[in-house]
């Protein structure tokens, strides 16, 4: 059967909600509309209003009533509508699901999912296309995850909403509509583990969420184009990091570079390319390379395709890996 | 700058006894009504209860000041003078019930049963949170103000969803009331009936900022009127008022018809913590004003003249005071830090990869730090 | 038996470090319980009044009042009747202990070592090695598959690779067992700094190298043909063929110039600031004259001889070891024929000039004893070519062989 990421994302949801009824789904026009990507579709119709409703427009209450929730025994997997909209949450984020465990010296676990649409590249207006992976992956707590491909979309959203530590759920909106052939249900891979896409030795291409699909046609051009055969890693979890997978595959090509949408400076990238050159330093023939948005606030629709890292700009990237 | 009272509290001694509260009801149009008397169902065993329990958190406040004045708590919030809007709350609880309070509520936690060490713990330094919230059901003393109030919120609503009868109750300040987090809590309990009562202490400061530099309404009550629940204004340093108001709250929580906000009008006799200067914002005279309001030695003078205690159950309270105090000081100063690997051990449920490694450094770093 | 407990000063609020005594509520010899106020202490934030936590007989009271007292250092002393309670305390950990400094910690004696650090890869063709140590691999001629690595995660690091250079029977720089009749003398000075010069000249500019030898026997006989002049010094045939150079350059001004690694540029200049090596006891230094396009062949001989007598007894000023444009480097002094000079960096060309003597030439395609020197010149390949090089030293040479003309004036 073939679904979209949007419609894997749904199934999963029901799924997930058929088999466990600790599980409720809850957030900004989820309910009656089904969410406005049409991710939450027809759950209410489904499971009742006990179980999928509708929320004030409260995106702190949200995710403060989600820590209530997880706290007496429920499964809450709540939706911020738009990246740029998951800010106002952020306090009881940071603050209190992240750090509740820890505080309550491992009594307390908050098995919560938040959900949010991510990235660019949809034309939209502003605070729509934010990439705010690196303020969740930094808070220690969190765990973060972001698929790729609607497989993983299906599997890593069940796998979340079954995890026991909260997880924050990062869903590259421009990839709502990617379709490929699933076979439901899709066994769902352990949070915390990366991925080879494609295998090569030319170089390491690592990316994650909306830019999986980008290198990964990056990587289709470098073969006709160039004879380069490059290698695609695809991260999924963001937080806690699969470095085993990246350090084997950056210690096989000796060349590797990250590529995501959020801004350079101090983004997700300087991470792997930190851990990467202290792990692998003597099997690198180049430095660890990044090809991400610049530094600026995202831009408007009719010039974002000029910030957006595209496969020109992993190619060009890959030229200068191989400079060295 | 002192804060207007019930009018049924009129001068120093007087409340309207131990059968009866009074309070001020929010008319649905956002109006605070004449306050109304309320019988009150109190027996004398509950009123000698109420009783010891607001005597001995004072003792354990006092005793809690000492210790941080001698270095075995980092710093401590006093709720002196909050006596009766805490206990008189908590008291109103069944136990299957949930308590949401703040780092001002040591009084009111100890009165709902958290043992007094575990409680401190998060001024001593040595955990967050010293107690398991499940064994008591009361989550962690919050310091974020009013950021608790969304989690009761939650809680209540799933306990609703599982059709359980209980209730979950916050306190905050009327600092936190300010707080955006304060009116979504209220607004989401209003729109899903949520089986919480919400009780604001209006001390009058929010450390140095008096009340009417916090808002403009006269009555944070009114705020209810706003979200379209019902509000409450009592006397504070009224415990039967309290429990009176508190208690109509839960029991109509309770029975599904949704939360209330109750403000509890009282004084913070201390600073705001031990690391304050009141001198810097405050008179004396106003603190000696309210200090003639005292809630628990009011409420002794009542219990005596009603015959409901005698000297004999007063000294057993205070002897048991003092048991608890010198508990406080055997378990709390000198206290020896924990085991610093613990830091690694519950952030999540299974350390990952990347802290089995952060953990396996700081021991390399401790086992030669031995060794030298 | 009655034991002293000592009360240390406590943080009084959030992170400070010292309070002032304000005053003193009990005195010494004073009996006291738990939890009396015993001081009013001044602090940044306010005045507070402290509890004793120990009951007994004030011992002794640390300061007057007026003073100030540490955070964590004693504040009162109580003399207690000893308990159970009492025993076993763990040092008096203060919470809130201040922002003051925290106890020197006694440096570790060897690192500690990230249990993640690299993992060697046994399905690598090549050890481990970072960018410089590949690098220098390749400059020595190591084949790096063959040497064992000692760094973390079996990297092979500088010292791996001088072992593996000794192994190989190349001179090694790395340490050797100090065996019996070996000196060690360290570079210093002059020396160091000429020895820096000289490796990064070496490592970083692509030189090559021209030669040729000229018949010097004219320049020879119009040196003896020249007027005695005004000055007692003599020209001496390296004189000459200085002035020489400086005709030789304005026909091929590229090789006067330098060149500047960090902006990728080739410096040319209009004027010659002549560069020459001489040699002093205290080693190598390059004495400049400068301008000297403009000076006669007296006055370089002159001036040659005045900075030369200089260098050697260190009476030289700075500025006339600096900002040379050109050097020349006189071999015929040590008594060969040529060499290989190291370029002056950032120069672009180096200058050797052998000794001159009499050897077999062939003129008018007859044998005859000539008097020959032998000009060698280095230069950056990424200024000048074969071409430009060869050039100007064929010029030179010419000008060796026929210098009536270029030097008529002087």
């Amino acid at each position: 059967m073939e679904l979209t990421m949007a419609g894997a994302l749904n199934a999963a949801l029901r799924d997930s909600m058929r088999d466990d009824d600790s599980v409720v789904v809850y957030g900004e026009d989820v309910g009656r509309l089904g969410g406005v990507f049409r991710v939450t579709d027809g759950l209410q119709a489904e499971m009742g209003t006990d179980r999928c409703f509708d929320t004030p427009v409260a995106e702190a209450g949200i995710a403060g009533t989600a820590l209530g929730m997880a706290l007496y025994g429920l499964r809450p997997v709540v939706e911020m509508q738009f990246d740029g909209f998951s800010y106002p949450a952020l306090n009881q984020v940071i603050s209190h699901v992240a750090k509740y465990r820890n505080r309550t010296r491992g009594r307390v676990g908050l098995p919560l999912v938040i959900r949010i649409p991510y990235g660019g590249g949809i034309g939209a207006v502003e605070h729509h296309s934010e990439s705010p992976e690196a303020y969740y992956a930094h808070t220690a707590g969190l765990t973060v995850v972001s698929p790729g491909t609607p497989a993983d979309a299906y599997a890593l959203l069940r796998a979340s909403i079954a995890f026991d530590d909260p997880v924050i759920f990062l869903e590259p909106k421009r990839r709502y509509w990617l379709k490929e052939e699933l076979d439901l249900p899709v066994a769902a891979p352990p949070i915390g583990e990366a991925i080879v896409r494609r295998e090569g030795t030319t170089a390491t291409v690592i990316a994650y969420g909306p830019m999986v699909t980008t290198a990964l046609e990056a990587a289709t051009r470098a073969s006709d184009e160039q004879g380069w055969e490059l290698e695609v890693v695809d991260v999924r979890t963001l937080s806690p990091l699969d470095m085993g997978t990246l350090v084997a595959s950056a210690t096989k090509t000796g060349r590797a570079l990250v590529v995501h949408e959020a801004a350079r400076f101090v983004g997700y990238g300087a991470e792997i390319a930190a851990e990467l050159s202290e792990r692998a330093f003597g099997y690198l023939a180049a430095p660890v390379l990044r090809v991400t948005g610049f530094d600026v606030p995202y831009p408007s629709a009719k010039i974002e395709r000029h910030f957006l890292p595209d496969a020109d700009r992993i190619l060009d990237a890959v030229g200068r890996l191989l400079e060295y | 700058m002192s804060v207007e009272v019930s009018s049924a509290a009129s001068g120093p001694s007087s409340f309207p006894g131990l059968s009866q509260a009074a309070w001020q009801d929010v008319a649905a149009e956002g109006a605070l009504g004449a306050a109304t008397p309320h019988d009150v169902d109190l027996s004398a065993e509950q009123l000698r209860s109420l009783y010891r329990l607001m005597a001995l958190s004072r003792r354990v406040d006092r005793q809690a000041i000492n210790l941080t004045r001698q270095g075995a708590l980092g710093v401590f919030a006093s709720s002196q003078g909050q006596e009766a809007a805490q206990v008189g709350a908590v008291f109103a609880l069944e136990a299957d019930d949930w308590l949401f309070p703040t780092y001002r509520e040591t009084v009111g936690t100890f009165a709902r049963g958290v043992d007094v060490v575990e409680l401190l713990a998060l001024f001593s330094g040595s955990w967050h949170c010293g107690f398991d919230p499940y064994k008591y059901r009361v989550a962690p003393l919050t310091t974020p103000l009013a950021t608790q109030a969304l989690h009761a919120v939650g809680l209540a609503m799933a306990a609703r969803i599982k059709h359980d009868p209980i209730v979950a109750l916050t306190f905050f300040g009327d600092g936190a009331a300010s707080e955006g987090d304060a009116h979504e809590a209220l607004n989401m309990a209003g729109v899903y009936g949520a089986p919480v009562v919400f009780v604001v202490q209006n001390n009058g400061y929010a450390i140095s900022v008096p009340y009417r530099l916090q808002t403009k309404a006269s009555s944070i009550a009114l705020r209810a009127a706003g979200v379209g629940i019902p509000g409450i204004r009592v006397d504070g340093n009224d415990v039967v008022s309290v429990y009176g108001a508190v208690k109509t709250a839960v029991d109509r929580a309770r029975r599904g018809d949704g939360p209330t906000l109750v403000e509890a009008v009282t004084y913070r006799l201390e600073a705001h913590t031990t690391a304050d200067d009141t001198s810097r914002y405050r008179s004396d005279d106003e603190a000696t004003e309210w200090r003639g309001r005292d809630p628990v030695e009011r409420f002794l003078r009542v219990l005596r003249e009603g015959g409901v205690v005698d000297d004999a159950f007063v000294a057993e309270v205070e002897a048991e005071g003092e048991a608890t105090a010198a508990r406080m000081r055997d378990f709390l100063f000198d206290a020896p830090a924990g085991d610093p690997r613990e830091m690694f051990d519950h952030v999540y449920a299974a350390r990952t990869p990347q802290l089995d490694i952060e953990r396996a450094l700081l021991e390399q770093e401790l086992r030669a730090a031995e060794e030298s | 038996m009655p034991t002293i407990r000592d009360f240390l000063m406590p943080d009084l609020g959030e992170g400070l470090t010292e309070g002032e005594i304000n005053r003193w509520l009990v005195a010494e010899g004073d009996v006291v319980v738990v939890d009396q106020p015993v001081a009013e202490i001044t602090t940044e934030k306010a005045v507070v009044e402290v509890p004793t936590p120990f009951a007994g007989r004030v011992a002794t009271l640390h300061g007057a009042e007026g003073a100030t007292i540490t955070v964590g250092k004693p504040l009162i002393s109580i003399e207690v009747a000893v308990s159970a309670s009492a025993e076993g305390a763990s040092g008096n950990l203060l919470v809130g202990y201040g922002t003051s400094e925290a106890a020197p910690r006694s440096r570790r004696s060897a690192p500690l070592q990230r249990p993640d650090g690299p993992a060697p890869v046994a399905t690598a063709a090549m050890p481990p090695a970072s960018p410089l140590v590949r690098r220098r691999a390749i400059e020595l001629g190591i084949d790096l598959s063959t040497v064992t690595g000692s760094g973390p995660g079996g990297m092979v690091t500088q010292a791996d690779l001088e072992r593996a250079q000794s192994r190989d029977g190349a001179t090694s720089t790395s340490e050797q067992p100090a065996a019996a009749g070996t000196t060690r003398i360290a570079l210093t000075g002059v020396d160091r700094i000429a020895a820096e010069r000289l490796t990064r000249s070496h490592h970083e500019v692509p030189s090559a190298t021209a030669w040729l030898s000229a018949d010097a026997t004219r320049l020879m006989e119009l040196r003896a043909e020249l007027p005695a002049g005004s000055t007692d010094s003599s020209v001496t045939p390296f004189a000459i063929i200085l002035r020489l150079c400086t005709v030789a350059l304005r026909k091929f001004p590229r090789l006067n110039a330098h060149f500047d690694t960090e902006t990728n540029e080739v410096v040319r200049f209009t004027p010659i600031h002549l560069g020459v090596a001489v040699q002093t006891d205290r080693g190598l230094v390059v004495a400049v004259i400068r301008d000297a396009q403009t000076k006669s062949l007296r006055v370089i001989a002159d001036e040659l001889q005045v900075l030369a007598g200089a260098a050697r007894d260190g009476s030289i000023d700075a500025a006339d070891l600096r900002g040379s444009t050109f050097t020349v480097s006189n071999f015929g002094a040590f008594g060969v024929d040529g060499g290989t000079a190291i370029i002056n960096p950032p120069e672009a060309a180096i200058l050797g000039v052998g000794r001159i003597a009499t050897r077999p030439w062939v003129v008018d395609d007859q044998v005859a004893p000539r008097s020959v020197v032998e000009l060698s010149l280095v230069f950056d390949h990424r200024v000048a070519d074969g071409g430009v090089a060869g050039g100007f030293i064929r010029h030179l040479a010419d000008l060796i062989e026929t210098p009536d003309e270029a030097i008529a004036d002087d």
